[in-house]
């Protein structure tokens, strides 16, 4: 078992996948690459499942590295320092 | 939860409802104890608390891009793949007839050929099929008929090949094939007016 963090000591791996390795991730999507292995002809398929993890294990690593998200409250556009007032307005 | 705080947590839906609308944020609030965090902002808006539902709501995201950008790679990936075969397949035809692959093809004797490989693998719809309708008629064919749906449609034969195999004539199984279709639409049909 290798555990993801032994090779990508990123914060947000430990923060996103604590604790998981390779076979986890890669399992979680084993449903999706099984119905897509039903694409091609039946002696290609065990090389294209091959070449999918590898190309999931690649991807792994920029992929933390390089996306980024808004947080809650810009996502929502809400400004949580006006809350307190609206709050006091419509309860209180 | 009390009355009083589904309440003030109901009124601020109301107050932002398309953003409460968002299915990302909806499953966002369903996922762990999300709901009371926000709850706890809305009564105590400290740094702190809007800090935490803000790093929540990060990984979360991120979690759902990786997600989302495996599975389109998973998808487009397969694509590409068979593209790459079938062009690689066109340019170099298999050369059978000749000398040096004639000798050559003696010593690979000893390989499993596709045939031999599914008669010997348990790859079968009945493993694959996911509905469970769809499963049952499947399994209330008969033997020869399932084998021949397993061979057209999961090994890709043709119905000459498939004729070879059970030393058939290749109408006869295009008519096995065709009967078997329609009986489980047949039952299918069947099953969905019960339903109903």
């Amino acid at each position: 078992m290798i555990l993801l963090k032994n090779i990508y000591c990123t914060d947000r791996l430990i923060l996103l996948y604590d604790n998981k390795d390779w076979q986890d991730i890669i399992n979680d999507f084993q449903p999706k690459i099984n119905f897509n292995l039903n694409k091609v002809p039946y002696h290609d398929r065990d090389d294209l499942e091959q070449e999918i993890k590898l190309k999931i294990i690649e991807k792994l690593n920029f992929l933390l590295q390089e996306i980024e998200t808004p947080g809650f409250w810009d996502f929502t556009l809400i400004d949580p320092y006006s809350i307190k007032k609206c709050y006091n307005e419509s309860l209180y | 939860m009390n009355e009083k705080e589904k309440q003030i947590l109901e009124t601020f839906y109301e107050l932002h409802r398309e953003v409460f609308e968002n299915r990302l944020v909806k499953n966002f609030l369903k996922a762990n104890d999300n709901e009371q965090l926000l709850l706890m902002v809305l009564i105590k808006p400290t740094q702190n608390n809007i800090e935490i539902i803000d790093n929540r709501f990060k990984q979360f995201y991120q979690k759902i891009r990786i997600i989302k950008y495996i599975s389109s790679l998973i998808y487009f990936y397969t694509i590409d793949f068979d593209k790459q075969v079938s062009k690689i397949n066109k340019r170099f035809n298999l050369t059978l007839d000749d000398t040096n692959t004639v000798s050559q093809l003696q010593n690979y004797s000893s390989h499993p050929t596709a045939e031999e490989d599914y008669l010997h693998s348990n790859l079968s719809f009945n493993n694959i099929l996911e509905n469970n309708e769809l499963h049952d008629v499947f399994l209330q064919l008969t033997e020869k008929q399932q084998k021949i749906l397993n061979l057209i449609y999961i090994m890709g034969f043709s119905n000459k090949e498939v004729a070879l195999i059970f030393n058939d004539s290749a109408q006869n199984i295009s008519n096995i094939h065709r009967r078997a279709l329609r009986t489980m639409k047949r039952k299918l049909i069947e099953i969905k007016k019960e339903d109903r």
